[in-house]
């Protein structure tokens, strides 16, 4: 009781001998007391739990408290210890078991002096009960546990690093052992837990075994007859295996081997489903001619399993194990067969189940169905190679990444399984990102197809919940913008669309009911691809895929909003998958904003009305998401013209007049603009800037000439305006306006080429009244000299009809998105047209217009010795 | 701590085109010190660059043997006495390299053009890209695509991954656009890297620079100069852009890309000038925040922007400076001082030939693995999880008492009833050890 009144509180450090010994006293077994399993599996969590919270064992704190409290913790811990090596040496194996995990338990436990001081002793004491006299399975693996544990903390310890191989070698006979003579498979899991501390950590223990583990977790793989989760973990070890040696050979040498192995396996299970002329290539790809084909893999042949069963199991686990062979660290710098991995990948994506017809008489239906059942699991793997290929090798896959965008494109278009989607989905938001522009040029026309399709198509709820809303679900939207344009004058807004009607996108909806998880799959693909490859070539896709993700997120969340909290009755992901849905479409649509644009985003007003409300209502990390996406369109809605801080206050304090005249040519757009919504939006913003000019107070008063407390409003009321009646002019207008722009540019041509006199392009005025925003932006300017509408339209017949003759000359154009208006529709593939280029500029010159080819050389691979002669 | 500074800062390499004696100097910026000097060097404008801090690569611009050739040449930074002599089919002007080190293009005065992988040196590909002689290359900032500059004022803006294509099944054409709107030779290529929308900027003898969009190729805006053009660098926040001209004025604008377009904009009165030098301006760079001009008065000039003027100038006496490249002075320590690197990046010589492609060999490429650099993850321990798998395994076990495997146990010691069914257990777990992965442990959180 005495003891009780010196504690302040539970922080208070006496309090933790006090703790362990009564932890001691309640949970651990006497000498020869039998151990009540039932009760120590409910108490010893919390047991464990006590420990951990309350860091009993780590004898901390050394210095600030008195020596008298050291040495109680310091015996209430050796105690604690006695008790569980006296647990150890137990004949009853449940005890054992206890002492056991908790000796494990202790080793992540106790402070690194006591580590060091014991760790060899714990060790020997832990081997023993893997080796032959233990019999207890559950022993030998609580055991591979602890020991696992063991290694795993004394490799913080490099100064015993040498120690430690030394010790660590003599777990991995015992290890083998298990693997091979014991026909447990918790066993083997527990075994290859331990190994792979043994590789991860402490490699040069392995060097002499190599041999022997390899062929013991070999012969494991090719039997196939585990779990996949402990194939999993057999198969990290083997991947991990050439860390032993460290060598460049040996994890090439591996790779080769896993390879041959993998490719065997599939000459078998691909009889009859594939034209031998495949095998046979990819053998030759594996094997070099004139070079040895190397020891299989384990050292000795473990062919002829069963023929009755496909050998999936043995060849993912062999596939997951290369992918681990590409993404984990080694310490030189290896050569990787990326050729071969290639060909392999396409190789079993190629196979689809199908007969082809030479083997039509050589196949029942049973071996076709075998495999069929099957190959959803091989396909998934590939593609998980395929992740790992590039997830480890990056832009070294660049000569590789044209063969591998057309395996990609080729399986997309076959590819209908929810899972394997969402997996091409990921591989390509990863060649997006790690290939830059570059690759978005070619994967956006299938994108953009596939994921409108996902997008545009039902999913299983939608049906349930609201069997009057396939109208608008269905209906897609560039549909919408035809009608725009045929419609132009009148007002409506995406409701009103609904009664018209809209056919079922038959060809395009090639699955009825898309799961969410693939949609989500989609919306973040289309968000890479807006911040990749919205300035390549989106011409042709961007304002479709703008309205079909403002679409999307409305349809998210016109149900309300969900909530990412788990719930504790429903597995993990469908409590969330809606909210998942939710913050995939606002995140998408949010880029769809920010990503480059030659217009104001035509949604943008309905999208804040969903930030908005998502800011407030939707749950913590939706709500968040929705203020941190205000927050970025802000800079949009009101553009911020920061100085850069040094270059300005340079021109400011210096007396140059050139830089004052610099100065007001910056400002004076403001100033000269008549219109009073513009200049009164211009003033605005640069009132940051402006407001060390003396000439403040002057502004003000011209402020308040034009009333600005109403102008603030006006840019809102005339966004609402603009998207409440989708079909009015301004629209159309933007079109015009940029159909205008190759006259534009002829004009500005000719009379600098005439007296070399900066012209002002004139067609901003016109645009002035009938398209604000696209007129604001451009107003910064100086003032318009003239118009000639007349004239305008004469000039962008040519770019029309300029686009119309490519579209009929590319036979192979791939055209995917529905017809928006005449020339925006020419998605080449892979062609280099670019038909708003060519309007941007009258002398940009094509590859596909044939009057200019002869202008400019072909690509031709060069024969180098005639260039050089001629030098 | 003397250390730690020194790895910071910056130094600067220069080069002449006209003899190779002058070599390349690096000096360091601060104190106007000469660091480093390698004799035999002399290449050609845009022929000079850093690859992944550890090297210095440049074009040769004097032939090499009776045949004509090239040659480039690679120092490491480190090393700088061993340089790797890599010989050419042709002398090679501009070279260029992408921004993570991989490739290196360069041009010839043909218009043919050259692609080499740095770790293997193999020649990826080759091809006749303009007519007439190429002045200056650029990767675009995602190394994407190749940027061509001619001396006929033609751009070309070229597809990295299908110049790549080792199948080069030829559906992809490599060219994606040219332009032919300068009227006399391109002088400078940058390329920015604002956001997603890509746009480069090109300077030409006829007086103008041009805001270009990267990947359609959109000509957005043109600048308008008294003089030539024949150098433009990019300020570090990309809102200024430095043009050079015949002259020896340096002109600086600012860059107002975001909404204007199509427009064109004098820069007589718009921009102001930085006046130091008496010469054409052959080269600009920037160093942090400061601009470094080189011109052909045989000085180079290291200048305050903010407050416009010299901070320091250097006198190169041998020669005009045409190529200069700022890097680390960290990487010029030898690699013992250095922090230990055992990763080297790996580089070989660039091949002369393009090899024929070779099925089984050719096609493997060099990996290196980025984690081995940084130091190991933080490792978990495997117990945690196990335990409680362990445990809640054993539970259910003794909760369904399934005991029929179990019996052939023994073990005179424990022959009570209470030992029968906890070997049961054990076995009965074992063999289901593996269905528990994805049952969720509902006990405390460990």
């Amino acid at each position: 009781m005495a003891r009780f009144d010196q504690l302040e509180n539970m922080y208070d450090v006496g309090l933790k001998p006090v703790m362990l010994r009564s932890l001691i006293r309640q949970y651990l077994p006497a000498e020869n007391h039998p151990l009540n399993l039932n009760n120590s599996c409910f108490e010893l969590p919390s047991l464990v739990s006590i420990l951990q919270t309350h860091c009993l064992l780590s004898e901390l704190d050394s210095q600030s408290i008195d020596p008298k409290l050291i040495n109680t913790w310091k015996s209430a811990v050796d105690d604690w210890l006695s008790c569980l090596l006296s647990l150890l040496s137990s004949d009853m194996s449940d005890k054992c078991w206890v002492g056991i995990c908790l000796l494990g338990v202790s080793c992540q436990e106790c402070s690194n002096q006591r580590f060091l001081s014991s760790y060899s002793v714990w060790l020997n004491k832990l081997l023993s009960h893997i080796q032959p006299p233990a019999d207890s399975q559950l022993v030998k693996i609580a055991s591979c546990t602890s020991l696992a544990d063991l290694l795993t903390r004394l490799a913080r310890f490099p100064e015993v690093k040498k120690d430690g191989n030394l010790l660590a070698g003599k777990l991995v006979q015992p290890v083998l052992k298990l693997l091979n003579e014991d026909n447990v498979e918790a066993v083997w899991e527990g075994a290859a837990n331990l190994l792979y501390a043994l590789i991860a950590f402490f490699p040069a223990s392995i060097h002499h075994y190599y041999d022997k583990v390899e062929a013991a977790i070999a012969s494991k793989i090719l039997s196939g007859k585990c779990s996949t989760k402990t194939l999993k973990k057999l198969g990290y070890c083997l991947a991990l295996l050439p860390k032993a040696k460290g060598d460049k050979d040996s994890w090439s040498l591996m790779m080769q081997k896993i390879l041959i192995s993998i490719n065997d396996h599939l000459n078998e299970a691909f009889q009859g489903v594939e034209e031998e002329a495949k095998s046979d290539e990819a053998r030759r790809l594996l094997v070099p001619p004139g070079k040895d084909l190397p020891l299989p893999l384990g050292g000795a042949s473990f062919k002829g399993t069963s023929s009755e069963r496909l050998p999936t199991a043995t060849i993912s686990t062999l596939m997951f194990c290369c992918c681990k062979m590409l993404t984990s660290s080694y310490p030189v710098q290896v050569t990787v067969p990326v050729r071969l991995m290639l060909a392999l990948v396409e190789r079993l994506l190629r196979v689809d189940g199908s007969l082809p017809h030479t083997m039509l008489p050589f196949m029942t239906s049973v071996q076709q169905e075998l495999i069929c059942s099957e190959l959803p699991v091989l396909h998934a793997y590939s593609l998980e190679l395929l992740i790992a290929l590039i997830k480890g090798m990056r832009r070294q896959l660049l000569p590789h990444s044209a063969y591998i965008v057309r395996v990609v494109t080729r399986y997309f278009k076959r590819c209908s399984l929810p899972e394997l989607r969402i997996k091409l989905y990921s591989i390509i938001r990863m060649l997006l990102l790690s290939m830059g522009v570059g690759i978005a040029i070619y994967l956006a026309p299938d994108v953009v197809e596939n994921a409108s399709n996902d997008l545009n198509s039902l999913d299983g709820e939608d049906i349930e919940t609201s069997p009057a809303n396939t109208g608008p679900a269905t209906g897609a939207l560039p549909q919408l913008s035809n009608r725009k344009r045929k419609h132009g004058a009148k007002t409506g807004s995406l409701e009103e669309k609904q009664d018209a009607p809209s056919p079922k996108v038959g060809e395009s909806n090639t699955h009825q009911t898309i799961p969410i998880t693939v949609k989500i799959a989609a919306l973040d693909t289309l968000e890479v691809l807006l911040t990749v490859g919205a300035a390549s070539k989106s011409e042709s896709w961007r304002s479709s895929i703008d309205g079909l993700l403002m679409k999307t997120a409305i349809n998210s969340c016109k149900r309300g909003w969900g909530n990412l909290e788990s719930n504790i009755f429903l597995p993990h992901e469908s409590a969330s998958v809606w909210a998942d849905f939710q913050l995939s479409s606002l995140r998408a649509l949010l880029t769809s904003f920010l990503a480059p644009a030659r217009v104001r985003p035509p949604y943008l007003s309905q999208g804040l009305e969903l930030f908005r409300r998502g800011k407030q209502e939707a749950g913590m990390k939706l709500a968040q998401f929705c203020a941190y996406a205000l927050f970025a369109l802000e800079v949009l809605i009101h553009p911020r013209a920061l100085p850069l801080d040094d270059f300005y206050s340079a021109c400011h304090n210096s007396t140059d007049g050139a830089s004052n005249r610099f100065l007001e040519n910056i400002y004076s757009g403001s100033r000269k603009q008549n219109t009073s919504f513009l200049s009164a939006m211009q003033r605005t913003e640069q009132g940051g800037v402006e407001s060390h000019d003396d000439d403040l107070y002057d502004r003000w008063l011209q402020n308040e000439n034009e009333n600005q407390n109403k102008s603030e409003y006006i840019p809102v009321e005339d966004m609402k305006d603009q998207t409440s009646r989708p079909n009015d002019s301004s629209f159309t207008n933007v079109l015009e306006v940029r159909e205008k722009e190759p006259a534009a540019a002829n004009a500005d041509v000719h009379m600098r080429n005439e007296n070399e006199i900066v012209v002002q392009p004139w067609h901003l005025e016109e645009s002035v009244p009938k398209s604000q925003e696209v007129a604001s932006a451009k107003a910064v300017m100086s003032p318009a000299v003239g118009t000639n509408p007349e004239g305008s339209e004469i000039e962008s017949k040519t770019p029309l009809s300029a686009s119309d003759r490519l579209n009929d000359t590319n036979h192979d154009m791939f055209s995917c998105v529905d017809k928006v208006d005449g020339f925006d529709n020419v998605a080449g593939k892979t062609s280099s047209t670019l038909p708003n280029a060519k309007k941007g500029s009258s002398s940009m010159v094509h590859l596909d217009s044939d009057s200019s080819m002869d202008s400019f050389p072909g690509i031709v691979d060069a024969d180098p010795d005639t260039d050089s002669d001629s030098d | 701590m003397e250390m730690g500074e020194k790895m910071n800062k910056e130094a600067l390499v220069v080069c002449s085109d006209k003899s190779t004696c002058i070599g390349i100097t690096v000096w360091d910026l601060e104190t106007g010190e000469q660091l480093l000097h390698i004799p035999t060097c002399a290449a050609a404008p845009h022929g000079l660059f850093c690859l992944r801090n550890q090297f210095i690569v440049a074009s040769q611009s004097n032939r090499h043997g009776s045949f004509g050739g090239g040659s480039i040449f690679i120092w490491p930074l480190n090393k700088p006495q061993s340089p790797l002599r890599s010989y050419t089919l042709e002398a090679m002007g501009p070279i260029s390299c992408t921004k993570d080190g991989l490739y290196i293009a360069g041009g010839a005065p043909s218009g043919n053009a050259y692609l080499w992988e740095v770790t293997s040196g193999r020649l990826l590909r080759t091809w006749h890209a303009h007519h007439k002689s190429l002045k200056c290359m650029v990767f675009s900032d995602d190394d994407s695509l190749l940027l061509f500059g001619c001396t006929d004022g033609i751009i070309s803006v070229w597809s990295m991954i299908s110049l790549v294509d080792v199948e080069d099944s030829g559906s992809s054409p490599s060219l994606l656009y040219y332009s032919s709107e300068h009227r006399s030779s391109i002088t400078g290529l940058v390329t920015m890297s604002a956001g997603a929308r890509s746009i480069f900027i090109s300077s030409s003898l006829d007086g103008t620079c041009k805001v270009w969009e990267l990947v359609s190729g959109r000509h957005l805006q043109t600048l308008v100069y008294p003089m030539s053009v024949t150098a433009i660098a990019l300020h570090p926040l990309e809102r200024l852009l430095f043009s050079g001209s015949v002259d020896g004025n340096i002109f600086v604008n600012v860059l107002d890309i975001g909404a204007v377009e199509d427009c064109f904009i004098t820069t007589e009165d718009q921009a102001f000038v930085l006046k130091v030098h008496n010469e054409s301006i052959t080269a600009l760079t920037f160093s942090g925040f400061h601009l470094i001009s080189a011109s052909e008065d045989f000085t180079f000039c290291l200048w305050d922007t903010i407050n416009r003027v010299v901070l320091r100038r250097f006198n190169n006496r041998k020669g005009a400076v045409t190529n200069m490249v700022v890097i680390k002075q960290s990487s010029l320590f030898p690699i013992s001082n250095h922090q230990r690197v055992t990763h080297q990046f790996q580089v070989s010589l660039l091949q002369k030939y393009p090899q024929p492609s070779n099925p089984g060999k050719g096609m493997a490429t060099f990996l290196s693995f980025p984690a081995s650099r940084s130091k190991p993850p933080p490792t978990h321990f495997l117990g945690n999880n196990l335990l409680d798998h362990l445990i809640s395994a054993r539970r259910t076990n003794t909760c369904y008492a399934a005991n029929e495997i179990g019996e052939k146990h023994r073990r005179s010691t424990m022959g009570n009833k209470h030992d029968k069914a906890c070997n049961g257990d054990k076995q009965a777990f074992a063999m289901s050890f593996a269905g528990y992965d994805a049952v969720p442990v509902a006990m405390q959180p460990v």
